[in-house]
Formats: structure tokens, C-alpha cells, sequence
């Protein structure tokens, strides 16, 4: 590994130590709070909650470039080209290894009083939405979300207005290339207001397109506002190397609306947090995700759905797929608080283990307070049928494509849905090759 | 076709099969009866190649190659069908696409060239119609909720899309209605031609109106105690298996009766 590092890298760990916000930024007061937040949370440790299998020291001791350079390349341009999703219509904000790239983002039509800029921009030019990440960061419950906020570089502030409705969804496409040769390491931070009644779509796309290690720390923080509806696709498509974390948190006002997808393969870690908090009533999220690991990879998703007023629906579904030596841990807490009366929760984990040593953890919690709700909540992890095998077998497929074609069947359901056929066919396209491979 | 000799098989440490000897011919139709837990099943899943039958000595012979050599998922390609007593959910996979698979599968075995899924949907559609299956039944998952009946339907689909060469149906007249009965039989009876042969596990001797065997066999503990043609069915019918069991079991089930 040492080959690819030049001098400057430190670990994970060393940068967070030194604790200081990198200079010459003007949301200093933002990088205070989350100093101090991360100071008050200390450094995670595999014994604190929500981090038992985690491997934190692999993530803390990877080797991180404090600067990176930004030059993307015309070979890198070529690389990234596919996964522009060009036949669908599309805003398409990139990052190239840290830094925001121009020429790869295209801006086609806001409607008015959109506003969709770089979130170090927006920082700039508006004092109150400082104040209002860093009063969010209070609450901050995972330590390296909140070093985020000192240690992002860059990200994107998002804003519609009162009921207006995005022409286009939005694609932020976060790609490493790695042609460096620096060791990477990404910190950004992504801002989204929906105002009343505004509707949106977001593309999230984690791309890596190297197998050289990295860490991409990432944190979105979307507040849906009044009858406001958001659809939300993570897409995670890492190298082998990969360490991802990724915070996505959500707030919803009254009536709002989440459907959240997320969809997850390679990387050596990834870890997602996923957390909505209902803040006005008869709010609902819809929560899908589905992770394919195969060799050492490892996925966590860790989600936390807060119930804090009356009236609001949650539903989830996560579906995980491990083979090799891959590890799947879903923890998924349901929290409701006394007032949160008529709240109504679903949870549903399945896990399906290919190979003797994969492993599945399904943790479906719940945290009541309330009297007068309803929970509901599955966890079932199991293996390749011996019966549906045969029976896919005696009308003629081989066991490889037997064993393909339940996986995928498996699998399917978490992205059949998906209204961009574009995006659709690229996540299909990579379920088929990692089952593929994992069907061998 | 098929030449069974001498085959005894099991599941686990269990003797099923006990010795059954059977030569089936191209162009031929067998019906074999029998009383509940005798082996009928098993004796299917031998011919289908589940893993879980063990065959422990005997020969099977199909088309002059040794059968137990082979895997399921080949001997389905070689032209072995069997329609299974219970048939098998499998959620999330798309009826469509699986017959299209399955199709196909066989298809490149031959050598021929894939069909592509429109003309293979003008296909299937053309099959669905012979056994009365709405085209509904296409965009589901394969058995997935189905009822008794259209499970068993859907096998005979599965069937005449295939056009296998020998054809085991494990009871698949049972839980039918008098129409679906029909329909089953008019999907068998298309299938029989001199080059195909059928092999029919039945407990009625109803279907047999329907397809007309050549050869019905008896199947009890595990042999196949008596052989005959279709008057053994109503001979069945009239007076049950007892007559036919050796002594020593008569007795047994005559005291378990008092
Ligand atoms: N997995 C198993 N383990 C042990 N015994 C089994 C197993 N499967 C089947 N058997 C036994 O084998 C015997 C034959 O079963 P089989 O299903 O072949 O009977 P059948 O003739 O098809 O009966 P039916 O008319 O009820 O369908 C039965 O006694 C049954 O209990
Ligand atoms: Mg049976």
C-alpha cells in the first residue's frame, strides 16, 4: 500500500488529532460546533453503541492525503463519462476526488428561486445557514459525522422554495479516480432545504473507480419542509479498497414525505447512517436498501427512524446479500417518544448468506414510549433454498444460473421500482455482475 | 426410453424404493398407482434427479445413457420433465423470464439459436391458450400465491413450452376441478406422439379416461406389485389395494382397522 502514498499522508486518526479546521474558511462558527461536538463524542471505539463490529481501527489507521489535487485528467473524463446517466435528463453536480469539477457538471434549468450551488459558496453568503447546521450538529449522535464539519472541503447547498417543484432531478456524482497516487481522502458535505410544499430528486452516487484504498467521508442533511417531498437514491458503487462513511439525516415537517433508496456493493467498509427524525405530524419515510458483499467487503447500515410527534408512518426494508467473507449488520432502531401517540413503524431485515463464512447481523430495535402505536418488526437471514434450486434445476438451468437467478430474485424487489430507467439499468446492470460473481 | 432395473434408492437412512424394475418405450403411456407413502414421489424425483433421492443400486437407462450420471438441470435438457406433486414458490423471480430461461437453456443445448423475448412472448402466449393460463399469470412470480390448481397448471405450461421427451406428472390431476382436468389432459394428450412417452403417477382412475394408458403399474412399498392395462386402474378403483398386497401386510393394515 505504502507504494502509492507520498509523504504528506497521515492516517485518519492523525487528522482528527489535530483537531483544527483547515484554514481560511469563513464557517468557522460551523467548524467550532463541530469541534466541539466531536471533542464531547471522543474517538468511536468498538465499545461504544453502533460501533460493535465496525472495525474502527482499520477506518481510523487508513492512510489519508490532507491536500489532494484536483486536476481531472481527459483519460479521467473518459472514465467518468458513462455513469453520467446522459440519457436521462438530469442537473449533474461532480466531485472528482474531493474537489468540485466543472467541467464534468452541467447546470440546465432551475426553476425560479432555486438554488443549487457549492455548499463553501452558500456558506459564505449566508450567515443563517451556518447557524442552522451547526445548531443541527448539536444532536449529532456519531462521532466522525460531526469531524465532518470541520473537515469538509466542499459539498452542495441545495434550496427550493416554497411549492416549487425541481424541473430535473438532481445527480451528484462523488467519483474517485485516484490517478494521483496520493493515498485519498474525501470530507463533504451536502445541504438540502426543501421549502413547504417543494418537491425534489436526488441522485446520490458514490462511485469509485479505483482499487487503490480511500476514505470518502460523507454527510447529507436534508430538511423536508410542510407537505414538501423528497425522493432520495444512495448509490454506492466502490472499489475493493474502499472505506465509506456516509451520514445521511433527514427531518421531516408535517405531511413531508421521504422515499429513500440506497443501494450498496464493494468497499472494505462501508458504513451508512441513515437517520429521519419526524419533527411535525403525519409525516412518512420509506426506507429501501439492499448491499451485496462478496470477498472481505463489509457493510453497516445503521439506521435510526425518530418518532418525536404524533401521526407519522415509517416503513424499511434492508436486504443484504453476503458471500465470501463479506459481513452484513443492519441496526435499525424505531424510536418513539411519549407524544408520539398513532405513530406506526415497519421493519424488515433479510439477510441471505452465500457462503459459510458470511456473516449477518439483523438488529430490528424498537424504543416505545408511547401507548397507542403500532411496531411492527422482522429480521430473517437464510441461505439459497435446496428445494427452489432443485426446481429451477429440473426445468433445465444449471446450479450457477439457478443460484443467479434466486439471488437476483432475492435482491430485485428493492430496486424494481426506481422511475429513472437510466439509473434503474445501471443498477441493475451492476446487481447482475456482482451476483455474478458471487454465484461462481 | 427408460429402463429401470433392479433400482433401490432412499432418502437419508430410509429405504424408499425397493427393487423396481420398469422398461419404458417411445410413444407409450404408463400410469402408475398406488397407496399413499408407497414411493410414487420418490420414484419421480429418482427420474428428475433430486440430490436428496440416494440411489443406492440399480440402473436407470434413458436414451442409452446412464441417468443417475447425470445432473437435473441436464437430464431437463435431455428432455426429462417432471411435474412435481407440490410444485415450488419462488418469489421474486418473474414467471416469464424463468419459462424463457428455461426455454432457452435447452434451446443452446441443442445448438439452436435464443429466442428473444418477444417472439418468446408470442410463444408462451400461443401455450398459455392450450392450457387455459391468462397471460396475467406471465408477469408474476413463478407459483408465487398461486392457487393448488393454477400450480398445477403453470407445470403443464412449463411443459408444453419445453416439449420434453419423457414425462413424469406426480399427480398432477390431483385438487383439479373437471375443467382444469380436461385441460391438464388435452395438454398431455398434444405431447403424445411415437417419439415421446409419459409417465403417469395417479391416484384416480378418472384422468385415465382422459389419457388412455398402455400400461398401468401397481406401486406398494416400494415395488411395483402388479402390472396390467387400463382395466387394473378400474380394478383399483372397485376394490382398493388390499387384494393385491402380499399377506403378511394385509394383516397388518386388517388389524389396524379393528
Ligand atoms: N425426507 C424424507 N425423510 C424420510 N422419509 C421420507 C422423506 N420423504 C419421503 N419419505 C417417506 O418415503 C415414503 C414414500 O414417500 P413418497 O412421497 O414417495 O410417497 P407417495 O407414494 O408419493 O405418496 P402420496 O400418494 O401420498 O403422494 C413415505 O413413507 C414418506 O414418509
Ligand atoms: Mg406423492
Amino acid at each position: 500500500m505504502s507504494a502509492h502514498q507520498l509523504d504528506d499522508s497521515k492516517t485518519y486518526r492523525d487528522l482528527l488529532s489535530a483537531l483544527k479546521p483547515p484554514p481560511q474558511t469563513s464557517w468557522q462558527s460551523l467548524q467550532q460546533a463541530s469541534l466541539a461536538r466531536f471533542q464531547a463524542l471522543g474517538f468511536p471505539t468498538r465499545h461504544h453503541e453502533g460501533w460493535k463490529y465496525v472495525p474502527v481501527e482499520r477506518i481510523l489507521n487508513t492512510a489519508c492525503a490532507e491536500k489532494l489535487s484536483g486536476v481531472v485528467s481527459d483519460k479521467g473524463q473518459a472514465l467518468l463519462k458513462p455513469y453520467f446517466l446522459e440519457k436521462t435528463n438530469f442537473e449533474r453536480i461532480a466531485f472528482v476526488d474531493g474537489m468540485l469539477d466543472q467541467s464534468s457538471s452541467v447546470i440546465k434549468h432551475l426553476p425560479a428561486g432555486v438554488r443549487l450551488i457549492s455548499l463553501a459558496a452558500a456558506l459564505e453568503e449566508q450567515k443563517d445557514l451556518q447557524e442552522r447546521l451547526a445548531a443541527r450538529l448539536t444532536e449529532e449522535p456519531n462521532a466522525l459525522a460531526a469531524a465532518n464539519g470541520f473537515q469538509f472541503q466542499d459539498g452542495v447547498y441545495l434550496f427550493v422554495p416554497k411549492h416549487q417543484k425541481l424541473t430535473l432531478p438532481i445527480h451528484l456524482l462523488i467519483a474517485q479516480l485516484g490517478h494521483h497516487g496520493n493515498a485519498l481522502s474525501q470530507h463533504l458535505r451536502f445541504a438540502v432545504e426543501l421549502a413547504d410544499d417543494a418537491q425534489a430528486e436526488i441522485v446520490c452516487d458514490h462511485l469509485g473507480m479505483t482499487e487503490q484504498s480511500y476514505l470518502s467521508n460523507t454527510v447529507f442533511e436534508f430538511t423536508v419542509g410542510r407537505h414538501a417531498r423528497l425522493k432520495c437514491f444512495n448509490i454506492e458503487r466502490h472499489g475493493r479498497a474502499a472505506i465509506h462513511l456516509n451520514a445521511m439525516r433527514f427531518f421531516l415537517k408535517e405531511d413531508a414525505r421521504l422515499d429513500l433508496l440506497s443501494y450498496s456493493h464493494g468497499g472494505i467498509t462501508t458504513r451508512n447512517d441513515l437517520h429521519v427524525t419526524f419533527e411535525g405530524p403525519n409525516a412518512s419515510c420509506y426506507l429501501k436498501g439492499l448491499a451485496v458483499m462478496n470477498d472481505d467487503s463489509q457493510t453497516f447500515q445503521h439506521v435510526h427512524v425518530k418518532h418525536q410527534v404524533p401521526n407519522c408512518t415509517s416503513r424499511q426494508v434492508f436486504k443484504n446479500i453476503a458471500a465470501g467473507r463479506g459481513v452484513t449488520e443492519v441496526n435499525s432502531l424505531v424510536h418513539m417518544v411519549r407524544d408520539a401517540q398513532k405513530s406506526d413503524s415497519h421493519q424488515l431485515i433479510r439477510n441471505l448468506l452465500l457462503s459459510p463464512a458470511a456473516h449477518a447481523y439483523a438488529r430490528p430495535q424498537l424504543k416505545i414510549y408511547a401507548d397507542d402505536v403500532k411496531a411492527a418488526h422482522g429480521a430473517a437471514t437464510g441461505q439459497l433454498g435446496r428445494e427452489e434450486l432443485f426446481y429451477l434445476k429440473s426445468r433445465g438451468l444449471s446450479e450457477k444460473m439457478a443460484r443467479f437467478v434466486l439471488t437476483y430474485g432475492f435482491a430485485e424487489e428493492i430496486v424494481e421500482d426506481i422511475p429513472f430507467p437510466t439509473i434503474r439499468s445501471q443498477i441493475e446492470t451492476d446487481m447482475k455482475n456482482e451476483i455474478e460473481k458471487l454465484v461462481t | 426410453m427408460l429402463e429401470i432395473k433392479n433400482l433401490k434408492a432412499g432418502i437419508g437412512n430410509v429405504q424408499i424404493l425397493k427393487g423396481i424394475d420398469l422398461d419404458i418405450k417411445a410413444g407409450e403411456v404408463h400410469a402408475i398407482m398406488g397407496p399413499n407413502g408407497s414411493g410414487k414421489s420418490t420414484l419421480a424425483k429418482v427420474l428428475a434427479g433430486d440430490p436428496k433421492v440416494e440411489v443406492t443400486s440399480g440402473t436407470i437407462r434413458y436414451l442409452g445413457g446412464d441417468l443417475t450420471a447425470m445432473e437435473a438441470d441436464v437430464r431437463a435438457r435431455a428432455g426429462v420433465f417432471m411435474a412435481f406433486q407440490y410444485p415450488i414458490e419462488i418469489p421474486g423471480v418473474n414467471n416469464a423470464s424463468f419459462l424463457r430461461m428455461a426455454f432457452n437453456a435447452k434451446r443452446k443445448q441443442n445448438g439452436e439459436e435464443e429466442m428473444d423475448p418477444l417472439e418468446f412472448d408470442e410463444f408462451v402466449k400461443q401455450k398459455m391458450k392450450i392450457v387455459e393460463i391468462s397471460p396475467d399469470f406471465l408477469m408474476r412470480s413463478v407459483n408465487a400465491g398461486f392457487s393448488g390448481g393454477e400450480k398445477k397448471r403453470n407445470e403443464i405450461l412449463q411443459m408444453a413450452v419445453l416439449s420434453p421427451k419423457l414425462a413424469v406428472l406426480d399427480e398432477t390431476d390431483s385438487g383439479l376441478d373437471v375443467d382444469a382436468l380436461r385441460i391438464v389432459a388435452s395438454g398431455v394428450n398434444q405431447l403424445r406422439s411415437k417419439e415421446n412417452a409419459i409417465l403417469l403417477v395417479t391416484h384416480y382412475q378418472r384422468l385415465l379416461n382422459y389419457i388412455v394408458p398402455d400400461f398401468v403399474h401397481i406401486l406398494s412399498n416400494g415395488k411395483i406389485i402388479k402390472s396390467g392395462d387400463k382395466s387394473l386402474a378400474l380394478e383399483v378403483e372397485e376394490k382398493g389395494y388390499d387384494w393385491l398386497l402380499p399377506c403378511s401386510e394385509q394383516t397388518i393394515r386388517g388389524t389396524e382397522r379393528k
